[in-house]
Order: structure tokens, then C-alpha cells, then sequence
């Protein structure tokens, strides 16, 4: 009968030991907002529910901030200063900005630029309606293109008359950064952040990585595979995003710095993987400019890996992602 | 010794625990999701085979429809300029989500996730 007793106890904890951790997983909180022309999507786990709201709201509070310092239509940034003004004594962040961006612009032969700004509203991707510009005038552009304008006098950066600095390329990425950073400052056990199409993961799911699915650019409504990160951030570039059609031919938002016409890759889309979210980013628009062969060099340099989507259709993984990509 | 009784009241318990722990784990894989405007939860709705109905609502000065049947829900129409948020399909899955930018309507599915976020 003690035996029996003993059992009987012994099962009852196990019984309840089981139900229990299998109901309550450590407070999962998630958050939407929107700041830089996208949605953010935060979901946090602490220990303390109290951590990962008020980390949540410290996030948007810092991504807002960034908008405001580097967003070329905002009135009070940096960029916009810089843009009309011609010169403007840059914070810190968006100083790191131009110095990644200037490294990159390097290491691509110029089809990494983020002057590139008197195009995109040439074309009209700023806004709405975008059109087909003259080629008499996409010429004239290309000239104030080119990170040549741009320079470092002491910590006051000047740009030439009728250059212009758009940093979309790589603000969406900076955001995760900021986010993980605070992530880190809150005691945040782990999380997942995604600024529209860029994600940061910080930590790991009770010890397994995060999964995080890869669009597919032909169905936005479904996914080509999925990653399986931990601390890392993706970033992704298509040829889907934004686009308009003149006659049969397809015009995408990804403007070649160098002809002045949306670039032809023979890419509708890349994601690249890499320690830190403003370089995924930026390697993602760059990567999608350059096509598949001349990335592998650029990805290697920067320790990034990335998935090519080809306009036929094949997906093409970086060796370093064989162990972490599914395939849908 | 253990008796037959025994035996059968530790196979009971073990049942009820095998059982409890189905109960509460299951029915959290995609039959639910979350409507949100400007960030705030707005409604939440059960998604199931049998309910077959549109979702009419304004928000930021657009009008939407959202439509929910066979287990999942999605952006039927909207007054916005891009319709990016009807791209994204019918959602059933845990963890997917489409938005309308313009408008900050968002859908989630909740549940137990398969996938995390999506890049893109």
C-alpha cells in the first residue's frame, strides 16, 4: 500500500508538472504600431510583464525618434537639413549611417547610393504615382547622384546643390538595431521585431531559434521557406514592393544609380542574414542591384548570408544557410 | 505490491493527465485572430469551418472589408490606393498577419506559432 502511495504522489506532480508547463509559457506579449511608413510588430518575452510592455513602448519610442532624424520628408531631420540646407551637423546614429553607407558604396562599385534621392522623385517612387521620366531628364539627374556629393567637414556633412540623401534603404534595419539594444538594456529574455520587411530576433525560443518565413515575390500571401535564427536580423529587397507598369514593361522602386533605370538583376528579390540589422538591410537593396554572381563577394565581406529569389523562379541559398533554411 | 486496483487507478490518473494536457495545449494553432486599428485591439474573432461572414469598418477615413469564412480571414476590399493588403490572401495560419498601411488596420492570427515573423 506505501509503494501505491508513493506512486500515486509521484504521478499526481507529474501529472500537474505537465499540464502546467505545457499552458503557461513564459508571457509572450505582442505589440503593433507603425512608425517609418510601415508596420512594427514586436512580440517580447520576459520574465515580467511589466518589462517587456514598458521595453515594447521604449522601442516605438526610439524607432520614432530615428524616423525623425533620418527621414527625408520629415521637416525637423537631419537629412531633410541637410538635403535644403545643403550642410548639417549630423547625430551620431545617422553619422553611422553615411559611414556604413560609404563602405558599402565602395565595396559595390557605386550601385550601393544613397544619393540617390533626385532619382526616386524623378521616378515618382516617393509618392504615389509613379511614372516613366523622360530620358532627357533621367540623364541631367544622374549627375547630382553619386556619393561624391556628400561630404565630411569636421563632423558638418555638405552636400552639393541638387544632390539629395535618402536613407530608406537602410532606416527599416537601424530600427531593429534600436529595438534590440533596448531589448538588451530591459532584461528582455528574447524577442522578435519586424519594421516592415526587416526582422530582428534576440534570443531564442525556450532554446530552439525563431522560425521566420521568407515572402514568396510572386504570392505575398504565401512564403518560399523559412529561416531558423537567433540573434540575428534579415532584411529583404523585391522587385514586388513597389512597382508600376508602362505598356508591358514592369518599373520597380530599385533605381541603378548608374543608368538612372530600375536596376535588371535578373532578381525579384533578396533577404540577407547578418549580425546586424542596418547592414542586412543595406546589403539586401545592394545585393538586389548587383544580381547573384557579384553579391557573393560583398555578403562574404560583410559575414552575411543571404536567399536569392531569380526572376525564373529558383531559389538560391549562401552555403552558410544550409543548416538554418526550410524550404516551404 | 500493487494490486489490480492499483494498476487501474494509476492508469486513470495517467489518462486524465495525458488528457488535461491535450486540453490545454490544443485548440490554440490558428483559430483565433485579432483585428487591430492604429495598433489597438478592435476584435478579436473565433475562426471556424462554419462561420461565413464580411466584417465592414473605417478607420483613418478608409473603408474596409474583411472577410472571414473556412477557418480563415483576410482583406476582401479596401479604399486605399496600393491594395497591398488584399495581396495578402486568406489568412489561416498562427502567426500570419496583413496590414492596410493606410489605413492601420492590422490582422493577426493568434495561437501557437509555426512561424515568428516574415521578412519581406
Amino acid at each position: 500500500m506505501k509503494t501505491f502511495k508513493i506512486i500515486s504522489v509521484i504521478l499526481v506532480i507529474t501529472m500537474f508538472t505537465f499540464t502546467l508547463t505545457g499552458c503557461i509559457s513564459v508571457n509572450e506579449l505582442t505589440q503593433t504600431d507603425y512608425s517609418m511608413g510601415a508596420v512594427v510588430t514586436q512580440t517580447v518575452t520576459a520574465i515580467h510583464e511589466s518589462n517587456s510592455t514598458q521595453a515594447m513602448q521604449k522601442v516605438i519610442e526610439e524607432i520614432n525618434k530615428l524616423d525623425n532624424l533620418i527621414s527625408y520628408r520629415s521637416k525637423d531631420s537631419d537629412i531633410y537639413k541637410l538635403n535644403t540646407q545643403g550642410f548639417c551637423e549630423v547625430d551620431a546614429l545617422v553619422r553611422r549611417m553615411f559611414v556604413i553607407s560609404k563602405g558599402l558604396w565602395e565595396n559595390t562599385d557605386g550601385m550601393f547610393d544613397i544619393t540617390i534621392l533626385p532619382l526616386v522623385r524623378l521616378w515618382g517612387f516617393d509618392g504615389d504615382k509613379p511614372a516613366l521620366p523622360d530620358k532627357a531628364d533621367i540623364e541631367s539627374t544622374l549627375k547630382a547622384v553619386g556619393l561624391e556629393h556628400l561630404n565630411d567637414d569636421e563632423g558638418v556633412f555638405l552636400l552639393n546643390d541638387g544632390s539629395g540623401v535618402d536613407l530608406s534603404a537602410m532606416g527599416k534595419g537601424a530600427a531593429c538595431d534600436v529595438a534590440v539594444g533596448i531589448y538588451k538594456k530591459y532584461g528582455i529574455k528574447s524577442a522578435v521585431i519586424s519594421v516592415g520587411g526587416s526582422v530582428g530576433v534576440f534570443g531564442t525560443k525556450n532554446g530552439e531559434p525563431f522560425l521566420i518565413g521568407v515572402r514568396d515575390p510572386n504570392d505575398t500571401s504565401k512564403i518560399i521557406g523559412t529561416l531558423a535564427l537567433s540573434n540575428k536580423f534579415v532584411s529583404t529587397s523585391g522587385s514586388y514592393e513597389k512597382f508600376f507598369t508602362d505598356g508591358d514593361k514592369l518599373y520597380h522602386h530599385i533605381i541603378n544609380p548608374k543608368t538612372g533605370y530600375p536596376t535588371e538583376s535578373g532578381l525579384i528579390s533578396v533577404s540577407v542574414i547578418c549580425e546586424s540589422g542596418v547592414a542586412s538591410d543595406a546589403l539586401s537593396s545592394a545585393c538586389f542591384a548587383l544580381g547573384y554572381a557579384d553579391s557573393l563577394a560583398v555578403l562574404k565581406a560583410y559575414g552575411a548570408e543571404a536567399v536569392f529569389v531569380t526572376a525564373d523562379g529558383s531559389i538560391i541559398i549562401t552555403d552558410g544557410l544550409k543548416s538554418v533554411w526550410k524550404a516551404e | 505490491m500493487l494490486k489490480k486496483i492499483d494498476i487501474i487507478i494509476i492508469l486513470a490518473i495517467l489518462f486524465t493527465a495525458v488528457l488535461l494536457f491535450f486540453a490545454f495545449n490544443s485548440g490554440g494553432d490558428g483559430t483565433e485572430a485579432v483585428i487591430e486599428i492604429d495598433g489597438k485591439l478592435y476584435k478579436t474573432i473565433s475562426l471556424s469551418e462554419k462561420d461565413e461572414y464580411i466584417i465592414v469598418l473605417a478607420a483613418n477615413g478608409i473603408h474596409i472589408k474583411i472577410s472571414v469564412k473556412n477557418n480563415s480571414i483576410g482583406f476582401l476590399q479596401s479604399d486605399c490606393t496600393d491594395k497591398t493588403c488584399i495581396s495578402f490572401g486568406m489568412l489561416s495560419k498562427a502567426g500570419q498577419m496583413a496590414t492596410c498601411l493606410p489605413a492601420r488596420v492590422n490582422i493577426r492570427i493568434t495561437g501557437k506559432k509555426k512561424i515568428d515573423a516574415v521578412t519581406g
